[in-house]
């Protein structure tokens, strides 16, 4: 079984972010980066399938030499082989062109299965995996929680959350796309020795662009950001109930509450 | 870690369990025995019998190796077991061997505790285990009065200094704690000390080592050290036990080069060459918390008391268990970033320890500890019969 795990690098959110001075992009000078958190609920499905039902897992990702840390921490976590699709980081691609240069890599190699975090930590879209189904005309189950079983007839039975707490279980025909929710399982951890010492045994396949048969004529944004803007920070103020008896208090809470219409 | 350094701890740790005789006079002591259910693999030697067990029988994978995670990573590291170990036994090791099982599993992507994941990774980017900005480790000193920023100077670069400060993460990010580090100021500053605080400094590594996470610990002695070096110090004071722990005997560059000193020894000497001297007497009951690596790892058990006996004279209670027999507060070992199973708390039993001996001060000095106790206090109803205080903040308020 081959699976293949789609991988994406954003900025962590502990420092402040800033944008840039047309207020398009966010500012990528000193920020820090990680994998998207959603993505390594995904890459540890596929390890976990591997290990249990035995397959090889491909990560995959589009990016600069950054991106190179983020596959490299696939190799270590396990992962058999590693694709970095060269981009010039400062050129803006939108999903759809993120979405089309994997599906030029993806659709020429074998696959069982595809795996991409529900949604970017940075853009929160959740774009990349449905349009890559569709590129590659394959079905897709977005927020799944969980793998009920693997059919040896090539299929997937898996269960979806939906809202309020409601979840749908369905059977998915292979090869397919599934979009993972955090907390289907518990990413592992791999340690800064493991890291280091995998760079010396494994190489990440590198394709430049140049490499890929894609028609780059028509490669363009489909979308634009127009502007991006920073939530207001609010000025939240703490205020103790008083009342001299739980009755009192509770009174007063509901005054409070009422005088600001939320009772 | 390599597979074969792998295997040559395992063949380590057997042999040192080996070594066991099961006498099970380690139970006696152990904290974690006195606070979860009590079973025999929640204290020492059955906690070392499993990880024999685990390696000889290939059990580290799967569900038995999470298993074993969870009772290896229960475990405070307070080093009361290899203590009694030591007097009444064989001399295990028994800390070291938990911790190198942790290593093992850290390497096996079976550790650490789910919780202490994003602990190690604010570790590696931020150079703290909390998650905060690293540019704004120093930002506390926005908060100190200024005419006690006139003696400190911050090390960006170039300058030395004969004394470093080594603030440690809690004290420099954890704001209810700030009157720690201000306190030591205040006191530096009535010494007229030449010191100084780094701008860069970092973890000192000690929760990186205690989860298991060796590589990581290695990355921040090494950056510590050259800045430390840079600076030309002579002596580093420390605020937490646990960086003086971390530099007196895991620095190997260090160690031998610099006098290390945690703050309680460093203002213990001051009072005693007569440079420190009390004027305003305590005269509420206080009790002294030994934290454990400073007491149980480091024998550094008199100088807070010196002080805390200067201060409040007979007013300075024992607990029934102290120096070496005290009970550890829970915060340690990577345990202070994770939920472990605790049928009491331990800093409840120490909390209702001070009480029963008459206190209304427990006096730590140790920013874990200080945490671990103001909760034990909330969480067992007694805020209004005792409060928790640094030894600093005493000894700043009595000059």
């Amino acid at each position: 079984m081959d699976i293949i795990v789609c991988i994406r690098q954003t900025p962590m959110l502990i420092d402040e972010i800033k944008f840039t001075a047309d207020e398009k992009s966010v500012d990528a000078a000193n920020l820090k980066r990680h994998i998207n958190e959603w993505d390594l609920y995904a890459l540890e499905l596929a390890l976990r399938i591997k290990a249990k039902d035995g397959a090889k897992v491909t990560a995959i990702s589009v990016g600069d030499t950054g991106a190179e840390e983020a596959l490299y921490y696939c190799l270590a976590a396990e992962a058999d082989e590693a694709i970095l699709i060269e981009r010039e980081e400062a050129k803006y691609l939108d999903n759809w062109m993120i979405a089309k240069l994997i599906y030029a890599v993806i659709s020429v190699r074998p696959y069982d299965l595809i795996l991409t975090g529900l949604q970017g930590e940075d853009d929160g879209c959740a774009e990349v995996g449905g349009i890559l189904a569709q590129l590659l005309k394959i079905p897709q189950s977005a927020v799944v929680i969980e793998i009920k079983s693997l059919s040896k007839d090539g299929s997937i039975v898996i269960q979806r959350e939906l809202e309020d707490g409601f979840s749908d279980i369905r059977r998915v025909k292979m090869p397919a796309l599934l979009t993972i929710q955090t907390g289907i399982n518990q990413p592992r951890y791999v340690s800064s020795m493991r890291r280091r010492a995998i760079k010396t045994k494994s190489k990440i396949t590198r394709i430049p662009l140049s490499d890929l048969s894609l028609d780059f004529s028509n490669f363009h944004p489909r979308k634009s950001i127009r502007r991006l803007i920073l939530p207001e920070i609010s000025s939240s103020k703490l205020e103790y109930i008083k009342g001299s008896t739980g009755t009192e208090q509770a009174e007063n809470l509901i005054g409070k509450l009422t005088e600001k219409g939320l009772f | 870690m390599e597979d074969q350094n792998i295997e040559d701890s395992e063949a380590q740790i057997l042999d040192m369990v080996s070594r066991c005789r099961n006498c099970n006079y380690c139970y006696s002591d152990c904290p974690l025995f006195e606070s979860t259910r009590g079973l025999p693999a929640q204290g020492p030697s059955g906690l070392t019998t499993a990880i024999y067990y685990a390696i000889r029988w290939n059990l580290l994978e799967g569900k038995d190796a999470e298993d074993l995670r969870d009772l290896l990573y229960s475990c405070t590291t307070c080093g009361s077991c290899e203590l009694r170990c030591k007097k009444s036994a064989t001399g295990i090791p028994i800390v070291e061997m938990i911790e190198a099982s942790r290593r093992i599993l850290l390497e096996k992507m079976i550790g650490p505790l789910p919780e202490q994941v994003k602990v190690l990774e604010a570790l590696e980017m931020e150079g703290n285990p909390y998650g905060e900005p690293e540019e704004k480790r120093t930002n506390w000193l926005e908060e100190i009065d200024e005419n006690l920023l006139e003696q400190v100077k911050v090390i960006k670069g170039e300058e030395q200094v004969e004394t470093m400060l080594f603030v440690g993460c809690t004290a420099s990010y954890e704001r209810d704690l700030l009157d720690i580090p201000r306190s030591i100021m205040k006191i530096m500053n009535h010494l007229d000390t030449n010191y100084g605080i780094l701008k860069q400094e970092k973890c000192c590594g000690d929760p990186a080592l205690r989860i298991g996470e060796a590589g990581l610990f290695e990355q921040l002695m090494e950056f510590n050290t050259e800045n430390l070096k840079n600076a030309g110090a002579k002596r580093v004071v420390t605020i937490s036990p646990h960086c003086y722990n971390s530099f007196k005997k895991e620095y190997h560059n260090l160690k031998d080069e610099l006098e290390i000193k945690h703050y309680t020894e460093f203002f213990a000497d001051q009072l005693e060459a007569g440079n420190l001297v009390i004027k305003k007497r305590l005269h509420s009951n206080i009790t002294y918390q030994d934290p454990c690596y400073l007491g149980k790892k480091n024998g550094v058990y008199e100088a807070p008391r010196q002080i805390l006996e200067e201060i409040a004279g007979d007013h300075f209670i024992e607990m029934e268990r102290n120096r070496a027999d005290s009970l550890c507060c829970g915060g340690g070992g990577g345990r202070i970033y994770a939920e472990v199973e605790e049928i009491k708390r331990l800093s409840e039993i120490r909390v209702q320890e001070a009480l029963d001996v008459g206190a209304e001060i427990i006096v730590t000095a140790c920013p874990w500890c200080y945490i671990q106790l103001t909760d034990g206090v909330k969480t067992s109803g007694n805020e209004n019969k005792i409060e928790v205080k640094d030894l600093s903040e005493l000894l700043a308020g009595s000059l």
